[in-house]
């Protein structure tokens, strides 16, 4: 893997990356993204290395876009090594998280949204990971949600192809313009290729039916975090808690990003990774999970268990 | 030398104590003057939250009938109004869980049956036992304080059922639920079936259990708790005394009802005052028992949640996108069961066009419901008259 990286810039470049990108904006163009994005923070021998996985068209940025910071930075801080894969690779994610493997090191996989799906299929194909957290990432696939067809409909070639009114409604509630617009501009990986698997998935049902993601969930052998938000608009909790199928699965833990559950604002897509509020609002609720899953688990280096039977009702 | 307890403070330093009789004086004063307070704000919250919110009431007329069991039930009436294109068959509305008839008519915007009276139809809203008008069994020598679901569905639905065919002379009639509204009426078309149902409206109605929210499964962890002390929740005193902090929402568990952005504050204030009533433990227990998600007869021998394959009425489910009491998880699931050709599901949130994500209460109640969610219902009714 490219290492563009190591440990956190000095601010004054990071300001300076931003300023650069607020002339762009004034001069009348949009601001370009950086010619490489970082894919690696934290330190190299860390005793946790956690591999992130982007949600659909977004790339690394999506975790830690200059100037604003983000997921990738936050679990570093928390003494993580952090590696940020490209989403656009399914095909090569399994050789890409085995090539992360270093001795016993424990290895994490966080997905977010489709990047989420992509680990799970990941698994099935023969990768190996302690742990898991998937935040906002689909176990169902169907087309309930108007906004999603309208998507599906207009086939962008990237995100920033779509009008901006729509975009706003698929990704996020309430992510400033400062951190949208700019993450938009990153997201440069192939989108088309992506809706139309999603679409074929849904099959064009009324309902979204879960789907093979939910079976390797239900095989998998390590500790899995669940976390979604009934406001992200593309994979809201009733495609991505697997008590919506079935009875709780044993190892797998959901968390409702609400504020019923005290989590004060509302969370798109979008936001649950890439908000500046999530930062003090998200990161402790996935620290905490790595935390309390840090002892071995027995199952060191865990992929599926055989044994298990398919959950899908 | 004693020291003043103000002039003590200045100089940082603590006063002396007082004497064993002095503090205890002190402390039944206190005592006093706090239950004083507390006793006031609670009496001026329950007689003067209904008085700082007031409602008028719109139905025509309001029959209360015998349930045969000791028990009554509420049917309040709003004819078709004059010079609109009479319907077919009437329309029963029934409230949902620890609330009544202002659950859909609390305001003349804020009112489904009138809504529905001005298409045309014969709007019959239903109280259940123990709601309402209907009130309370006697204090002594009444019926057990106590009812189920059941109770509610194979008992006090027929008997509003056929007073409304009677009264009407129509073959069957369109139901409207919301919450357990809803779910009295998968019960019903279960134990009871037959034609007198044609079409089912269910909104926010979850067929089967989804603890999705912590704040929710903490909540029902306290109900045997509850059950322990009483027999029916004092929910509509206790809702009454906090009307005036209804909104905004300052507790997780206030999320539970509705979404803050999709209410008016007067809403969210009258509900509270007008709209909330006690209910039995047993209705509680039997929503919240099954760990396995699945809703069952008080006595466990039934599955309603499986049930619903044999269904074969006609059912619109309608979700609030944001509605933790009924997520569209479970909404999704009942359609899925459903053994009829003819269903519906609707998830009403941002991301299927509509103004605002809604929650549990404002499906019915919320700021654009009139706009969006009333119109909504009526379309399935008219299609299904």
């Amino acid at each position: 893997m490219t290492e563009a990286g190591r440990g956190r810039g000095p601010p004054r470049r990071a300001a300076l990356v931003g300023l650069g990108a607020a002339l762009a904006g004034c001069a009348g163009g949009r601001p370009r993204p950086a010619a490489r994005s970082r894919q690696a923070w934290g330190p190299p021998d860390a005793p946790t290395t956690v591999a992130l996985v982007p949600t659909l068209g977004f790339g690394p940025t999506v975790f830690d876009l200059p100037g604003v910071g983000g997921l990738a930075p936050a679990l570093a801080r928390a003494g993580h090594r952090v590696h940020a894969l490209p989403g656009d690779d399914e095909a090569g994610l399994v050789e890409r998280l085995r090539g992360l493997r270093d001795g016993g090191r424990r290895l994490v996989g966080i997905g977010h949204g489709w990047g989420g799906a992509q680990i799970l299929r990941a698994l099935a194909a023969g990768a190996a990971l302690d742990a898991l957290v998937l935040i906002g990432a689909p176990l169902a696939f169907g087309g309930e949600q108007r906004a999603v067809q309208a998507l599906w409909a207009r086939r962008p070639a990237r995100w920033g192809d779509l009008p901006a009114p729509l975009a706003r409604r698929l990704l996020t509630v309430g992510l400033p313009e400062r951190v949208r617009r700019p993450l938009l501009d990153h997201a440069t990986a192939p989108l088309a290729p992506i809706l139309d698997r999603w679409q074929r998935r849904a099959a064009g049902r009324v309902v979204p039916a879960p789907d093979a993601e939910l079976d390797i969930l239900a095989r998998f052998a390590g500790p899995t975090l669940c976390v979604s938000s009934p406001t992200d608009a593309l994979f809201p909790p009733h495609v991505c808690d697997p008590a919506a199928f079935g009875p709780p699965l044993p190892r797998v833990e959901h968390r409702l990003v609400a504020p019923v559950d005290g989590v004060a604002l509302r969370y798109g897509h979008l936001d649950l990774v890439a908000h500046p509020a999530a930062r003090s609002t998200l990161d402790p609720i996935f620290e905490a999970w790595l935390a309390e899953h840090r002892a071995p688990s027995g199952a060191p280096q865990a992929g599926l268990l055989l044994e298990s039977e398919p959950v899908r009702r | 030398m004693s020291i003043p307890e103000s002039d003590a403070r200045r100089q940082g330093r603590r006063a002396p104590a007082r004497s064993g009789v002095d503090i205890g004086g002190r402390l039944a004063l206190d005592g006093a003057v706090r239950a004083l307070v507390c006793l006031s704000l609670v009496l001026s919250g329950l007689g003067c939250s209904r008085w700082l919110y007031p409602v008028t009431e719109r139905a025509a007329s309001v029959s209360v009938l015998p349930t045969g069991d000791g028990w009554h039930i509420a049917l309040h009436r709003f004819p078709p109004a004059s010079g609109a294109t009479p319907r077919h068959l009437p329309v029963v509305v029934c409230h949902g869980v620890t609330s009544n008839r202002r659950n859909w008519d609390l305001t003349d915007r804020l009112s489904f049956p009138a809504h529905l009276a001005r298409a045309g139809f014969d709007v019959y809203v239903l109280e259940l036992r123990g709601s309402g008008v209907a009130g309370r069994g006697p204090l002594f020598g009444g019926p057990p304080p106590q009812y189920t679901l059941d109770d509610y569905a194979t008992v006090d639905v027929p008997v509003a059922i056929e007073a409304v065919r009677a009264r009407t002379g129509a073959p069957a009639v369109h139901w409207v639920g919301h919450s357990m509204g809803g779910i009295v009426m998968y019960v019903y078309l279960q134990r009871i079936g037959g034609d007198a149902v044609r079409s089912v409206t269910a909104v926010g109605s979850p067929p089967y259990v989804l603890l999705q929210s912590r704040t929710l499964a903490e909540a029902v962890d306290l109900l045997p708790v509850a059950g322990f002390f009483f027999d029916t929740l004092p929910v509509g005193l206790l809702s009454e005394a906090a009307a005036p902090v209804a909104w905004p929402s300052r507790l997780p568990e206030q999320h539970l009802l509705w979404n803050d952005a999709n209410m008016e504050p007067a809403t969210a204030r009258a509900l509270a005052a007008h709209g909330t009533h006690g209910i039995s433990v047993g209705v509680m227990e039997q929503m919240a028992a099954s760990r396995d998600g699945h809703l069952r007869s008080a006595d466990g021998a039934i599955d309603y949640t499986a049930g619903l394959a044999g269904v074969r009425t006609p059912i619109f489910f309608v979700a609030g996108s944001v509605d933790h009491l009924a997520p569209p998880a479970t909404l999704i699931e009942g359609y899925r069961r459903l053994g009829a050709a003819d269903k519906r599901v609707e998830i009403v949130g941002r991301a299927n066009g509509y103004r605002d994500d809604y929650g549990h209460i404002d499906l019915v109640m919320g700021r654009h419901a009139p706009d969006e969610v009333y119109p909504l219902l009526a379309e399935w009714i008219l299609r299904h008259d």
